[in-house]
């Protein structure tokens, strides 16, 4: 951020303030002297797409309201853009994002730690070390968890050696070295989830790109993706693409067909459909079903499908007052688990909760989701929606959005490529500094 | 709730003092509903990439843009998906919002 743009916005801010103000001074509501200063505390808990924006966004809003940022981790590894980093792509660092920015531009008081309990009538957390604090919104982006007993075989310490890197961190790192130590010939195989969870073209886009490596660097391998759906996300551009660049080099095995892995042998990394033939793998990589993330679930947010069921215009729970979820972990009608979903939502959610410390009105929300993926460093694909807020939830705006053309030509698939790399560096801009 | 009046006006007064008289937008709110373009064109809309600034961009020419995406009189990959989702009010509280920012100085981020 140049000087002159950071004085442009604390300017900004102070003509927010002042309007604000403004209209307090100009209309006392019927003599009501309610709270003379705006303010109040938000906690937000969990720096990804949907926490580390909102908390930056509700100081951009309403500087007067106080910002605490609750992170377990000390930086945050996107999934966006990992896939590229298991084939070679990117570097570790360039998808590592800190949060120190956060506080020194926007004054929003980050804390490292992990939130052990959450009492919602008290309007209390509990981070792990027993220390409390009071809040009067609350914030939680939780990401997602996983269903550990969903394939027989498959737990926490299994995914050492089979990694489902489906969060950003130690796994993905796993996972490309087991890529670079794959022989030439080897299977590597992709096991995605059924629906929803996050990120719906993110199992494809791997998929592409692990291709892409092994064209490169052995090309005598394959890859196998058992799915436990019968349909994708982009499946007409991926499949387009695969057969363009990559022609019978990639298997896709859908349900009905036995890609739907129920059992893992783990000594012999050999995975079991219900009906249908085993599979061996030299790298596997099983992503397993999801869930909204543990702290969702310890305090008591979910419903009983494991995910959390919200206000689609503000994002608070249906189920506790004051506090709000957002990202991969609420239900948001149709909006994908995506990391612009994420991101739109956590501006929606600022909005929401600076209007309703300060007794105004918001505009009515408006959502945005663009989701690029690559099926190869310089081919690009890309589907986009604007959503707005109907009776039955968030629905897309007819006529909006839409998926890249079919049968399109090598330059415009690089356009979009190169339009992907422009989206990563402006979202990370936008969450980090 | 009740404030929604007091905060409307406050704006039309300020639009009005800087001799905005046709602004139809309203910045505040438009502040709120461009959030979302941020995560392409940068934050505050300064631009990033291929992704023009659009912090300070006039607000006539803003619509206008708009307009041709939604119609097709200009074609752009993205845009035109996008365009296609916004309401004219909305369109018009962006374009009062980003041409009340300063535009980005010279070619940084």
């Amino acid at each position: 951020m140049s000087k002159l743009s950071r004085r442009g916005f604390i300017r900004l801010a102070g003509t927010a303030g002042a309007l604000s103000a403004m209209g307090a001074l100009a209309w006392p509501l019927g003599g009501c002297q309610k709270k003379a200063k705006a303010g109040g505390r938000v906690i937000v808990v969990g720096g990804g797409f949907g926490g580390a924006t909102c908390a930056k966004y509700i100081r951009k809003f309403d500087p007067a309201v106080e910002v605490t940022l609750i992170e377990r981790d000390a930086r945050f590894v996107t999934c966006p853009f990992s896939n590229l980093f298991l084939v070679g792509g990117r570097s570790f660092e360039s998808i590592s994002h800190g949060y120190d920015k956060l506080g020194d531009n926007y004054g929003i008081n980050v804390i490292r730690g992990a939130v052990t309990d959450i009492d919602a009538a008290a309007k209390k957390l509990t981070l792990k070390g027993s220390k409390t604090m009071q809040y009067d919104r609350l914030v939680v982006s939780p990401g997602i968890d996983f269903r550990w007993d969903a394939i027989e075989g498959y737990d926490e310490a299994a995914c050492e050696t089979v990694p489902h890197a489906w969060k950003g961190g130690p796994q993905t790192r796993t996972l490309r070295k087991q890529l670079e130590a794959m022989q030439d010939g080897g299977v590597v195989i992709i096991v995605p989830p059924g629906n929803p969870f996050r990120c719906p073209p993110g199992p494809y886009e791997r998929a592409s790109l692990i291709a892409h490596y092994l064209t490169q660097n052995k090309p005598k391998s394959k890859v196998l993706i058992l799915d436990a759906k019968d349909k994708f996300s982009k499946q007409g551009l991926f499949m387009q693409g695969w057969e363009k660049r990559y022609p019978g080099m990639i298997e896709w095995v859908k349900a009905s067909a036995g890609g739907k892995i129920d059992r893992i042998d783990m000594a012999k990394r050999t995975l079991y459909a219900e009906f249908g033939e085993a599979h061996t793998g030299d790298v596997v990589n099983l992503i397993p079903p999801q869930k909204a993330g543990e702290l969702a679930h310890k305090a008591g947010l979910v419903n009983a499908d494991g995910w959390c069921p919200v206000n689609q215009r503000t994002f608070e729970s249906s189920v506790h007052k004051d506090v709000y979820v957002i990202g991969d972990a609420s239900i948001a009608g149709q909006m994908p688990k995506s990391g612009y979903a994420a991101n739109s939502q956590g501006k929606v959610c600022a909005a929401a909760i600076v209007s309703s410390l300060s007794g105004t009105a918001m505009p009515d929300p408006s959502y945005v989701n663009t989701c690029y993926s690559l099926v190869a460093p310089d081919y690009g694909i890309s589907v986009a929606a604007v959503y707005n807020v109907t009776e039955e939830g968030i629905r897309k705006v007819k006529g909006s959005g839409g998926l890249s053309p079919m049968d399109a030509s090598d330059e415009f698939r690089k356009k979009e490529a190169d339009y992907a790399s422009g989206w990563y560096a402006s979202i990370t801009a936008d969450m980090f500094s | 709730m009740k404030r929604t009046v007091p905060i409307v006006a406050g704006v039309c007064l300020c639009l009005a003092a800087i001799g905005t008289a046709l602004a139809a937008g309203d910045a505040k709110l438009g502040e709120k509903q461009a959030s979302s373009c941020n995560g392409c064109h940068g934050a505050d809309g300064r631009g990033q990439g291929p992704n023009p600034p659009l912090a300070g961009m006039k607000e006539a020419y803003f619509i206008q843009q708009m307009n041709d995406y939604k119609s097709g009189a200009r074609s752009h990959l993205f845009m035109q998906r996008l365009a296609q989702g916004l309401s004219d009010p909305h369109i018009a509280n962006m374009a009062a919002y980003y041409a009340s920012l300063p535009p980005p100085s010279g070619k940084g981020k």
